[in-house]
């Protein structure tokens, strides 16, 4: 310290204040180990939201503004019709075809989910809407649920969607609660019978679920994306629910 | 040379669209056009200009977009040409702006040719459901339409519609003589996909043993699940908080342990002097 190559006047006021240079000393020290500790204890999601955020705006976006898809808004007015399988027939003399059904999707169905990086490996089922009108999830959190009214993986347009629960009753804690610490880049895999399909994360956002826009994450029109999702924020114990719901969006890779 | 005007008619069965629609401004509406007249190969014209020619029993267009206005519909043989004689025809057939609306080219119940529009109910279906819409256009009387055994349309008569939003999924129908178990259609597979209308026409002659079933489907209605309820335990979000106090207490307890750990040491130097 400076004290010993400070002969003179100066001398007696740094003896005078040697205590309160203690103080800060000592004070400095516990702020650099608080600070050292927090970091090292920080939450690897720390640095996202700002960026996350954007990504969820953007994905709320695009099924509406992209103008590669020129899907017209269910219901809305002037757009022609909802049920119009081709706006672009114009007065001109219409195609006709036999008033019978057309054969459904073929395309087989998911039934497996790997995320490698986290050591997700989970089975994929089939699941539609509960009676209260939210999507039905699978009971157990071993399990995840596509839903089977949305577009399938490999479909060209819309959102696949899958989602498990975080937690459950007297199961604990499921595999899905680490996707949020996935990032940018990192690569999800979907099987589907004998194809396997890889997406890349485009971004990994919490969103309250009084915000969450529904039709952008269940869009089937707009850009070929996958969403993983499961629930986050705070719990509410008397509901029994989450206030957040975590959105992991993807897209395919080639 | 039979030809039958249906003009009041038509407006009246659209009079509930135009209501419905109320467009601020001019808007197309989507008209498609199915044939459920047994046996005639047909042309149709609408004011005078060929819209369809050779358009065979039991076939359906695409939806076409019309200007809203009034149209005179007007279906001949076909290649009888566009002064030829009409089978049928209805003049000033009212299409309004935005409304989705097929027009059947049909048997009355007395097996007349006969034109009926019928207004498309393509309002926004609950994440799950499906739209059935059943219409009898047939030379028949009365009719019960079932699913899976059950009544689920009574009395239908020529030439209206019934219907409703389902569980989507695939039912087994059929078309029994109103009050009766006496099968006239059917039983027919009918896949309701989720978010679509599915709508189910009865056609042709009971008199000449020919009723069928038409199928039209109108998709584009469907809406998300209200939500997703991903978390039930709350023992994640426990073990964040857990996890949080642990966080903290490690952080005031280094600080604690870096700030006393100066504090000795100088008190130590000071000693020492």
């Amino acid at each position: 310290m400076n004290r010993t190559v400070d002969p003179g006047p100066g001398r007696s006021r740094a003896r005078a204040s040697s205590p309160s240079r203690g103080v800060a000393a000592a004070l400095a020290a516990a702020l650099l180990a608080g600070v050292g500790v927090a970091w090292l204890t920080r939450d690897s999601d720390a640095a996202l939201p700002a960026a996350s955020v954007a990504g969820v705006t953007s994905t709320a976006a695009r099924p509406a503004g992209d103008p590669t898809t020129p899907a017209p808004q269910p219901g809305s007015p002037g757009s022609g019709s909802p049920a119009g399988t081709d706006g672009s027939a114009g007065p001109a003399r219409p195609a006709v075809h036999p008033a019978t059904q057309q054969a459904g999707a073929t395309a087989a169905v998911p039934d497996r989910l790997t995320i490698r990086r986290l050591g997700i490996d989970m089975r994929v089922v089939p699941v539609g809407v509960a009676r209260d009108g939210e999507m039905a999830l699978p009971e157990t959190p071993a399990q995840v649920g596509w839903y089977r009214y949305g577009p399938r993986p490999g479909d060209d347009a819309g959102s696949t969607v899958l989602a498990a629960h975080l937690d459950m009753p007297g199961y604990g804690i499921g595999p899905i609660a680490t996707v949020e610490e996935l990032r940018t880049g990192d690569v999800i895999t979907v099987r589907s019978g004998e194809v396997t399909r890889r997406y890349a994360v485009t971004s990994v956002a919490s969103v309250r679920k009084t915000t969450l826009d529904l039709a952008a994450l269940f869009a089937r029109d707009g850009p070929a994306l996958l969403h993983v999702v499961t629930c986050g924020g705070d719990f509410d114990r008397e509901r029994r629910r989450y206030d957040e719901n975590v959105v992991v969006t993807a897209e395919p890779l080639a | 040379m039979k030809s039958l005007r249906i003009a009041a008619a038509t407006t009246l069965a659209l009079a509930p669209a135009a209501f419905l629609a109320a467009p601020a401004h001019a808007a197309d509406a989507t008209v498609s056009i199915l044939h459920a007249v047994p046996g005639a190969t047909v042309d149709v014209y609408a004011n005078g200009k060929a819209l369809l020619t050779d358009f065979k029993p039991g076939t359906l267009t695409d939806p076409l977009m019309l200007p809203e206005g009034t149209y005179d519909l007007k279906v001949t043989q076909a290649g009888a040409g566009a002064g030829g004689a009409a089978v049928i025809e209805a003049n000033d057939v009212k299409v309004p702006g935005g409304a989705n609306v097929t027009v059947v080219a049909h048997l009355s119940e007395a097996g007349k040719p006969v034109l009926t529009p019928f207004v498309n109910d393509t309002s926004t279906i609950d994440a799950g459901k499906a739209r059935i819409t059943v219409r009898h256009t047939a030379a028949a009387p009365a009719v019960d339409v079932r699913a899976n055994g059950t009544v689920a349309f009574k009395n239908l008569t020529n030439p209206n519609e019934a219907k409703a939003d389902l569980p989507a999924g695939t039912i087994s129908a059929d078309v029994v003589l109103a009050g009766t178990d006496t099968v006239a259609i059917g039983p027919a597979d009918l896949d309701l996909k989720e978010g679509t209308n599915t709508i189910v026409y009865a056609w042709g002659s009971a008199a000449d043993k020919n009723l069928e079933l038409a199928v039209q489907t109108l998709s584009g209605m469907h809406s998300a699940p209200g939500g997703v309820p991903a978390g039930a335990g709350g023992q994640a979000a426990a073990a964040r908080e857990s996890s949080d106090v642990a966080r903290y207490a490690a952080v005031i307890g280094a600080a604690a342990a870096a700030g006393g750990l100066v504090l000795v040491s100088r008190r130590r130097a000071a000693g020492v002097r």
